[in-house]
């Protein structure tokens, strides 16, 4: 029964957690965040440039 | 002070109601959306199931490598762009409701599923993740490599491989998701020579192989003549990087003559032929078969579809049909999946259209005429949700409509010979000029359209030569014709709000209009993917 | 050196399209063919009546009409024909002969079509499919389109005999052409040449531009006036270039090499010598038409054809001349907007210096080159770093 209770208690919380995120756009702006310091590396990285 | 401050974020955030338009919704240049859209309670609840069902396959894909795609995303620039392709499906959404949304979703939920597996294909496969890999290495001798171009229908008949189109990946679906993908590659491509002239979508491909950025996969390659002149140069450039054995499937141009198609079926034969030398595998007729019958079945479907959106309700319209088109033309084509999604789509616009709903303000039904500009691929939606203007018929979604006669294996052959001159942007700007020329004058007739939006890809030669002729032609013809430039996939050339001003000043001053959402007629996104 | 003999008469005829002896050749009943490049087989379409004029605009001015049908990213030379045809300065052409090998060249006739600009009552066209690889089907079909596209249309409309004699006599009419320039591309490989680059070029184009029967005497003469030439006493040429590349129709792209002392050996660009100007040799075991247009595919050095072995072939074709002719260097030029040459040019001026060794240098131009100071500039500075490296390697 606890376990259940556990369960659902998660399970709620996750259905919580993705209509915030779903709602709030977290997904596009946490990607957004992280885009600078990836661009920054891909500059960064040692290429082997040549036709 | 503090209650103000929280009442206004509030107001922000939770009562889409406060908005006076989408435009309201977004951060100042990046047009990344503070919260996602209201479409009422049904929608955005279906939407929201949707977006849940794109992260579970997101996850999934993760789930399944997460050593590897994590390496890839470390080493691909490109890669990157597939972590926005949640926002790039917002955007494809962009003001949905009813039927429209449902359609966009299963089929853009298709795509994720179908590009995460093949991901996991290229990226478990790739030389350059895995070097000295033996595993790797025995993946690779049952990959055969295409040209994007060349509809996967030749690899259904070997069961045993997988036929990777080679620049989808990397260069295609990208430059769709995040227009500034393109333009660190065709920066590569001019410091090393290459003419600024030339068109975006080879010059990527090139800048690709210039900066070693493509997957090292494959036992062989098929390189094409498609879809263009410069699509026919950026191979030899990119066949010094990839270094596979190569065979040339020459795909005719002036497909409409019957003399040309026995060339046609020659190549293909080759084709195959080089196919199985290199993999060690037969051609296996039945597979093949079954293949093109399972296109043919996704050829009706999309006839349904175009059937629908000749009546007073189209329900598909815009970048989810035309994309979900090439998309399936090139690489579902013949795929079982892909038909189970067309019947449910088609199941869904067919009842919305019996019951005469129409869920979206349409003003004017427009005809969008040469290849649409990837850097600005919900472009439809914008011209829906700011003017009203719906794009009821587009030409690059009128391609590969014939069906291939399973009879015979010549039949067959000759068939998919056809499909292949007649795939995405060759239908119509080969095959004579009559061929793009008049067909849109037909088309526009058919569609009862009341307005023309013609592309002016700027860097597109073939076309742009004959760009006076429909000029003369609307002219003569009393059609309204809006000319909006572009340059296909480049950002920095003409921007997505340079385009929205040649179509703001032509509804403005020709058609006389005012906008359905005024917070959208002018807007910053230079930085939005 | 003295003037050649002809030379002045040949640039007035390169002053005007429909040239007097194109209205000549009219004027006798000949059916003119205009054409604009390398697929098309210029020998098979000079048979019988048929004569073929390779298709220029000379004293372009303005592209005002062109800019708007065929927009401004359009290569020139496409423009230019365009233009001209609208000013009706191809009303003389019977027939156009073209190939959708080039998606802008193919839009010229496409257009013309559409607007029907010729005044020509007779005016028609054919547009043939061509392979891009070299294989016995891809021949075939070559074959298969030149017949029914060029030949057909010829013989059913204007009555051009294209018997199995008739053709054997336009090829051996053609090599008697091609022979003249074969022994004067052997003047070329002269450490101080008896014919300059302009002259050649010159006299490259009207073999192009004017039917073959009527220049072939002038032509001779031409040659022999080489034959007794004296050069002069001290070379003036720095240095031996090729050129390769876009359609070059403008001798005064030489005057400016002229003017930086560079000599021109070879010349492989569309309107030159290399491929073009060398004999058919014809077997007597097949039809010659077959043989004539299986000689033209295989011989076509267009960067269209994509197959690994026709790109290699251009390379390797390249080193030659520049062996064969004693070059020092390579110049890669590209019409602007040109699709196949931009790509070649960017490609190969790296593969041409860095794998063969040979130095390159990369250039675009205009249609018009006249007056082009920026071409001089880089050709000079072209021709300093070919002397700069004979100095280093201790020559002079």
């Amino acid at each position: 029964m606890k376990a259940i209770k556990t369960l659902c208690t998660v399970l709620f919380g996750g259905f919580l957690f993705t209509v915030v995120a779903y709602w709030f756009n977290l997904d596009t702006k946490l990607v957004k965040m992280i885009e600078k310091p990836m661009m920054s590396h891909y500059d960064n990285m040692k290429r082997d440039h040549r036709l | 002070m503090k209650t103000d401050k929280i009442k206004e974020l509030a107001a922000r955030y939770l009562c889409p109601s406060r908005e006076k338009g989408d435009a309201d919704r977004y951060q100042d240049g990046t047009a990344i959306e503070i919260h996602r859209e209201w479409r009422g309670l049904a929608d955005t609840a279906y939407d929201y199931t949707q977006w849940c069902k794109l992260w579970g396959t997101l996850i999934k894909w993760v789930a399944a490598h997460p050593v590897q795609d994590v390496k890839a995303i470390w080493r691909y620039r490109w890669m990157f762009s597939y972590l926005t392709v949640p926002s790039f499906f917002d955007r494809l959404t962009q003001g949905q409701k009813g039927a429209a949304l449902r359609a966009t979703r299963n089929n853009l939920n298709y795509l994720a599923e179908h590009v995460t597996e093949n991901l996991d294909i290229i990226l478990s496969a790739d030389m350059n993740l895995h070097p000295g890999s033996k595993k790797a290495e025995e993946l690779n001798k049952k990959i055969i490599c295409t040209d994007e171009l060349l509809p996967a229908l030749i690899g259904k008949g070997f069961p045993n491989c997988k036929q990777v189109l080679y620049q989808m990946i990397p260069m295609y679906l990208p430059s769709l998701i995040n227009q500034h993908s393109p333009v660190h590659y065709i920066g590569q491509s001019e410091i090393h020579g290459l003419p600024a002239d030339v068109c975006p979508l080879p010059s990527f491909e090139a800048g690709l192989a210039i900066e070693d950025d493509f997957p090292k996969i494959g036992c062989c390659m098929l390189t094409s003549n498609m879809p263009c002149d410069g699509s026919i140069m950026t191979t030899m450039i990119q066949d010094r990087r990839i270094g596979l054995p190569t065979n040339v499937l020459n795909v005719p141009l002036r497909w409409l003559r019957d003399e040309v198609q026995e060339y046609a079926v020659a190549e293909f034969e080759e084709a195959i032929k080089f196919i199985e030398d290199h993999t060690g595998e037969k051609f296996d007729w039945d597979a093949f078969k079954q293949a093109c019958e399972i296109w043919n079945q996704q050829n009706e479907c999309k006839f349904e579809k175009w059937e629908l959106n000749k009546t007073a309700i189209p329900p598909h319209t815009g970048a989810a049909a035309w994309l979900y088109r090439i998309f399936e033309h090139q690489k579902v084509c013949g795929e079982p999946k892909a038909l189970a999604n067309d019947r449910k789509v088609n199941a869904i616009l067919q009842k919305q259209v019996a019951e005469g709903k129409c869920p979206k303000t349409i003003k004017h039904r427009a005809i969008l005429w040469n290849t649409p500009c990837n850097n600005y691929a919900n472009f439809n939606n914008w011209l829906l949700e700011c003017w009203g203007v719906d794009s009821v018929v587009e030409m690059i979604d009128l391609h590969g409509d014939m069906l291939i006669d399973t009879s015979s294996h010549e039949s067959m052959l000759l068939g998919a010979a056809k499909m292949y001159q007649t795939s995405t942007m060759r239908a119509h700007t080969k095959g004579g000029y009559e061929q793009m020329v008049y067909t849109l004058w037909e088309k526009y007739e058919e569609y009862d359209c009341d307005m023309l939006i013609m592309f002016d890809q700027i860097s597109c030669k073939g076309v742009g030569a004959i760009s006076g002729l429909f000029e003369e032609g609307a002219r003569a013809r009393g059609i309204k014709m809006c000319t909006v430039r572009q340059d296909l996939m480049d950002p920095t050339s003409i921007t997505r709000r340079d385009m929205r001003r040649d179509v703001n000043i032509f509804m403005q001053t020709v058609m006389g209009e005012t906008p359905v959402d005024p917070t959208l007629v002018d807007f910053d996104d230079d930085q939005s993917w | 050196m003295k003037d050649l003999k002809h030379i002045r008469y040949y640039e007035d005829l390169l002053e005007l399209a429909d040239n007097e002896l194109v209205r000549k050749a009219k004027e006798e009943g000949g059916v003119a063919v205009g054409y604009t490049c390398y697929y098309i087989p210029e020998a098979l379409l000079n048979t019988g009546r048929a004569f073929t004029v390779r298709l220029r605009a000379p004293n372009t001015g303005s592209l005002d009409i062109s800019q708007y049908y065929m927009s401004s990213f359009i290569c020139g030379y496409s423009r230019a024909l365009f233009e001209r045809a609208f000013e009706g300065g191809y009303n003389f052409m019977d027939f156009y002969a073209s190939s959708d090998t080039c998606q802008q060249m193919v839009r010229v006739v496409e257009n013309l079509h559409e607007l029907d600009i010729s005044d020509n009552p007779n005016f028609t066209y054919g547009i043939i499919d061509s392979p891009l690889k070299i294989s016995e089907h891809g021949i075939k079909l070559y074959i298969e389109q030149v017949k029914k596209e060029y030949i057909k249309p010829l013989s059913e409309k204007f009555g051009v005999d294209f018997s199995e004699d008739s053709v054997r006599k336009a090829i051996a009419e053609h090599n008697e052409m091609c022979a003249v320039f074969e022994e004067i591309s052997e003047i070329r490989k002269e450490d101080n040449p008896r014919i300059t680059p302009r002259e050649f070029h010159i006299l490259c184009m009207v073999s192009y531009c004017c039917p073959t029967g009527l220049i072939l005497p002038y032509l001779k003469e031409t040659l022999e006036d080489l034959r007794n030439r004296e050069a002069d006493a001290v070379s003036p040429w720095r240095k031996r270039v090729v050129v390769v590349g876009s359609e070059i129709d403008d001798y005064a792209f030489d005057e400016i090499l002229e003017n930086c002392r560079c000599y021109v050996a070879a010349d492989r660009y569309c309107f030159g010598a290399f491929p073009g100007r060398q004999q058919i040799v014809l077997n007597d075991e097949e039809p010659a038409i077959d043989q004539v247009c299986r000689y033209y595919l295989k011989s076509c050095q267009c960067p269209r054809f994509m197959s690994q072995e026709k790109v290699q072939e251009r390379r390797d074709y390249l080193k030659k001349l520049v062996d064969d002719y004693k070059a020092d260097g390579i110049i890669y030029e590209q019409a602007k907007f040109c699709d196949f040459w931009g790509y070649e040019r960017t490609l190969n001026t790296q593969v041409m210096q860095e794998e063969y060794g040979v130095p390159t240098l990369g250039i675009d131009r205009e249609y018009v080159v006249r007056g082009s100071g920026q071409l001089s500039t880089r050709v000079q500075a072209f021709m300093e770093s070919l002397e700069i490296k004979t100095i280093q390697k201790g020559g002079h």
